[in-house]
């Protein structure tokens, strides 16, 4: 199979059109939209473009991305903020949405006195493991996130975190459980 | 425990927090708010219930163990009527301890009561007996021992010194006796109003407290307030003077003998007809008076406020919401809510709202148990919530007989005793220590709260969170589920930054998404209905669920806007009646109401959610949990939760949006009318309502058979929107 024209990546054996989303409307048309399914990924790990050591800058980067987000400077890194890829979609929410709620996060707390801007529920990463990688083509390859997510406060709160990975460039991003839909 | 702070007391007009539109250089760290709150539980008390030192039935010993042993409140507040009383409240029954609860024992009109069962001897506390006896009988000086004035024989003793030189004695060892915060507060004839249950705990010393403590400044309130206290004494050898530093007001209208504030012929200052607004103006001066000398230790919290109807300042009765606003405003820390749930559950008239006994109650009677100023979505209490006040919603028993049976029964005609039937809940921070009353007092000034009635729920954890948008959706959800459902099997709240629980704000940037989650526990197991057979207002829709063994149905969110506090000036916004009786008598079918004014309105109040089986998640040991996702918010706003027992449109009970109905429409207060619900089990009991042979949900089996539960709102304010001035956490 040809590659589809327009703006497509080859994500769990299928091509994928990057949707362009407006809130509030399901995606409809011939666009495919790509659920997180581990289902229609071929084979386990072991695929030979995603090394184990962009694996565990992944990892490293996230975490610590997710350490920072309670800092304006964390919030606005761009090591955070480059970890969204550029396809990323989730529960309706694109990159430009998620890069637009942090810099709008960091601009809050530098902009109110601390005590007057709640922030967000900061969470501490564990048992990162990216899986199921497969070659989507042109030198792109897609994966599997999962990992243990910990809420850093009294609680302690303890769940569990999923989503696509893409890795082009030689880096591996988030790409989100490309779910279009607006909850 | 540090004190709350709140705004200063001001006719403020709509605050609004801009923030700079350019980034400024540096870094700066949400606040670590979660970890500076102490662990907290939720702990089960009531605040308004009476004795035989006014007009209950049980002596202060029984009343408190009923109320912390039979029906297993955590703390509790001993709070009778102001005034006096001729009875002895502090002699105790026998038997004192309860006998085993049965049905059938025989009451006042099957005789012979006390029942033949009951161990002989003693003083059994039928008329002029125990409790029932008289102050000037019992006192060892007779009506010498009586101070203040009264020439009544027996003569009546003044609360002030009921409270002072004997209530508190009792409370205080049955406190540490029960090792329980029992404290005394006092159910107060507000000025120019009805009642209000209030309490000032500095001085006492009651449990885990050691030492002799005392109720002196609550005895002084009331002598100096309470507008049935009419004694001139001055407190005898108290020689109390009301007036006080920070009121010059007050201390304009004090008269010269009683020195409080008194005219002669109104010697309780209420309003009169030369001086309709006396009576208010004097019970703003009380809250001044207890802000200034007990602030931390105090509350104000109007009781059962719809029963008297409109404020008619003729009377000297009745809550408008300007009054309401005028006592929030001047100590917000002191007045922050109201008995919307009243007592008396289990009578004809529930909650004694409507029927002839109270004809102007608003709105004619009250909806699943609770006034018309809550039960109504975007009404009275939405308004007050849509100002950004701290204005909580609270229940109370109200406890004082049982109707047609005794104390030691279990059915009612009448009212519930105190942790029977409804509760309130407040989170109580306890860090390093023990349950205290002052927590308690905390507890209930932060609005961390809610009501319940037949134990429907017994645990709540309610949050609003923002997003983290580092996370993918589904986490940030999943782990705020968690975190409530975690909070339920704890009893315990969450604390996580960057969520806001019941009477905090979270605040947030415009475009925030947030999610909005909550978790309460369906108690697996039966409550303390008596009675097991099929709830007959579910039988109507034909679901057979026992009385004793209530489910609940659904769990609604209510959200509405805040659009800052209204000023006095602004009458038209400001004050106003709402629910006012027109014509007939309140809780009749043909009664006619003038349409509420906009001041009582919040119009923005509405129910954006609801949860029920078929999108919440049911997990072990009856926990339900569900969260929703807001979107890009905008404005400042505020969510608040109410669930039941009852689907919407149970006919009679609720309607297709599950609003409650008036409870009139299940049992008319006209004895001679059939109900509309039937009782037809054969376990049915025969004090309901019968007509041609046939019984009709009525009483006590009306009650237990509709069953709600309100949360206290969660504020969201929005960086630019509305500020919520009155909400610093």
């Amino acid at each position: 199979m040809g590659r589809p024209s327009g703006r497509t990546f080859y994500f769990k054996g299928m091509w994928v059109t990057k949707m362009k989303l407006t809130n509030g409307i399901r995606v409809a048309g011939a666009a495919v939209v790509c659920a997180v399914a581990l289902s229609a990924c071929g084979g386990g790990g072991g695929v030979s473009g995603v090394t184990a050591a962009q694996k565990d800058s992944f990892k490293s980067a996230y975490t610590s991305g997710l350490d920072g987000t309670n800092t304006s400077t964390g919030l606005n890194s761009t090591e955070l903020q480059d970890l969204f890829d550029k396809f990323y979609v989730d529960s309706g929410l694109n990159r430009s949405d998620v890069l637009s709620a942090l810099n709008g996060e960091a601009s809050a707390l530098l902009a109110a006195a601390t005590s007057a801007h709640s922030g967000v529920p900061k969470v501490t990463l564990s048992d990162v493991a990216v899986s199921n990688c497969v070659d989507a083509g042109s030198g792109a390859y897609t994966c599997s996130l999962t990992a243990t997510v910990t809420n850093t406060d009294v609680d302690t709160t303890v769940t569990t975190l999923t989503s696509g990975l893409r890795m082009a460039d030689g880096k591996l991003r988030l790409l989100g459980d490309q779910i279009a839909t607006l909850n | 425990m540090k004190s709350l702070q709140f705004r200063d007391v001001a006719l403020a007009s709509v605050a609004v927090c801009a923030i700079g539109a350019v980034a400024l250089p540096g870094s700066a760290t949400a606040a670590d708010k979660a970890k500076s709150k102490a662990a907290g539980t939720y702990v089960t008390g009531d605040f308004h219930n009476h004795s035989t030192c006014s007009d209950g039935s049980l002596s202060m010993k029984k009343l408190i163990d009923k109320s912390v042993n039979t029906w297993g409140l955590d703390w509790f507040v001993q709070a009778d009527h102001g005034g006096s009383s001729a009875r002895n409240c502090t002699l105790s029954e026998d038997p004192f301890t309860p006998v085993t609860p049965a049905l059938g024992l025989t009451n006042n009109s099957t005789g012979p009561y006390p029942p033949a069962t009951y161990p002989s001897g003693g003083q059994p506390a039928s008329t002029g007996k125990g409790p029932n006896q008289s102050w000037q009988a019992t006192l060892t000086n007779g009506v010498a021992g009586i101070k203040g004035d009264g020439t009544a024989n027996p003569k009546a003793m003044w609360r002030w010194q009921e409270i002072k030189e004997y209530q508190y004695a009792i409370t205080e060892s049955e406190s540490r006796r029960l090792s329980k915060p029992i404290w005394m507060g006092v159910e107060a004839n507000a000025p120019g109003h009805e009642h209000v249950s209030m309490a000032i705990l500095d001085g006492q010393l009651p449990w885990p407290a050691t030492g002799t403590g005392n109720a002196n400044l609550l005895a002084q309130y009331e002598y100096c307030f309470d507008k049935n206290d009419l004694d001139t004494s001055r407190g005898v050898e108290n020689a109390w003077d009301c007036a006080f530093s920070s009121s010059p007001t007050a201390n304009s209208l004090v008269d010269p003998v009683s020195r409080k504030i008194a005219k002669a012929g109104n010697l309780g200052g209420n309003n009169s007809a030369t001086d309709l607004d006396l009576g208010h103006r004097k019970s703003l001066e009380s809250i001044k008076w207890m802000s200034q000398f007990a602030p931390n230790g105090s509350y104000y919290v109007p009781a059962h406020l719809e029963r008297a109807g409109y404020y008619d300042p003729a009377a000297g009765r009745g809550f408008n919401i300007e009054h309401l606003r005028n006592f929030n405003n001047t100590a917000p820390q002191i007045a922050f809510g109201f008995e919307s749930m009243p007592g008396h559950q289990a009578s004809l008239n529930r909650g004694e709202y409507g029927g002839t006994g109270f004809n102007r109650s608003i709105a004619g009677g009250t909806f699943g148990g609770t006034g018309y100023y809550s039960a109504k979505i975007g009404g009275v209490w939405d308004a007050l919530l849509g100002e950004g006040r701290n204005w909580w919603f609270f229940a109370s028993s109200d406890y004082h007989n049982r109707g047609l049976f005794g104390n030691d029964q279990l059915e009612s005609t009448q009212d519930f005793q105190p942790g029977e039937y409804q509760r309130t809940h407040v989170l109580v921070r306890k860090g390093t220590n023990n349950l205290s009353a002052q927590g308690i007092i905390d507890g209930l000034r932060s609005g961390n709260s809610f009501a319940t009635s037949g134990q429907l729920i017994d645990r709540l954890a309610f949050v609003v969170c923002s997003l983290n948008p580092a996370l993918p959706v589904k986490t940030s959800t999943a782990l705020i589920e968690a975190a409530v459902s975690n909070a339920v099997k704890n009893n315990a709240e969450v604390r996580i930054d960057g969520c806001a629980t019941m009477g905090e704000k979270l605040v947030v940037r415009p475009g925030a998404n947030l999610v909005v989650a909550m978790a309460m526990r369906d108690p697996e197991g039966t409550n303390f209905s008596p009675y097991s057979f099929a709830n007959p207002s579910l039988k109507q829709i034909n679901v057979t669920q026992a009385l004793n063994l209530p489910v609940l149905d659904h769990v609604d969110v209510i959200g509405g806007n805040v659009t800052g506090l209204v000023s006095a000036t602004n009458t038209a916004a400001y004050a106003g009646e709402a629910g006012k009786i027109l014509t007939g008598t309140a809780g009749d079918p043909t009664a006619t109401y003038q349409a509420d004014a906009p001041a009582t309105l919040n119009t923005s109040a509405r129910k954006v959610k609801t949860f029920n089986t078929t999108n919440w998640t049911s997990t072990t040991g009856g926990i339900r949990s569900m969260s929703y996702l807001v979107r890009n918010v905008s404005a400042t706003q505020y969510f608040r939760l109410r669930g039941t027992n009852l689907p919407p449109s149970t006919p009679n009970e609720t309607d297709a949006d599950g609003n409650p109905l008036l409870d009139y429409l299940v049992i008319p207060f006209d004895t001679s009318k059939p109900g509309t619900v039937p009782c037809n089990e054969a376990a049915c009991p025969a004090h309901l309502r019968t007509i041609n042979g046939i019984k009709y949900s009525s009483f006590d089996v009306s009650a237990w058979a509709d069953l709600w539960f309100y949360s206290n709102p969660v504020f969201v304010q929005v960086t630019g929107s509305t500020s919520v001035a009155s909400i610093i956490k």
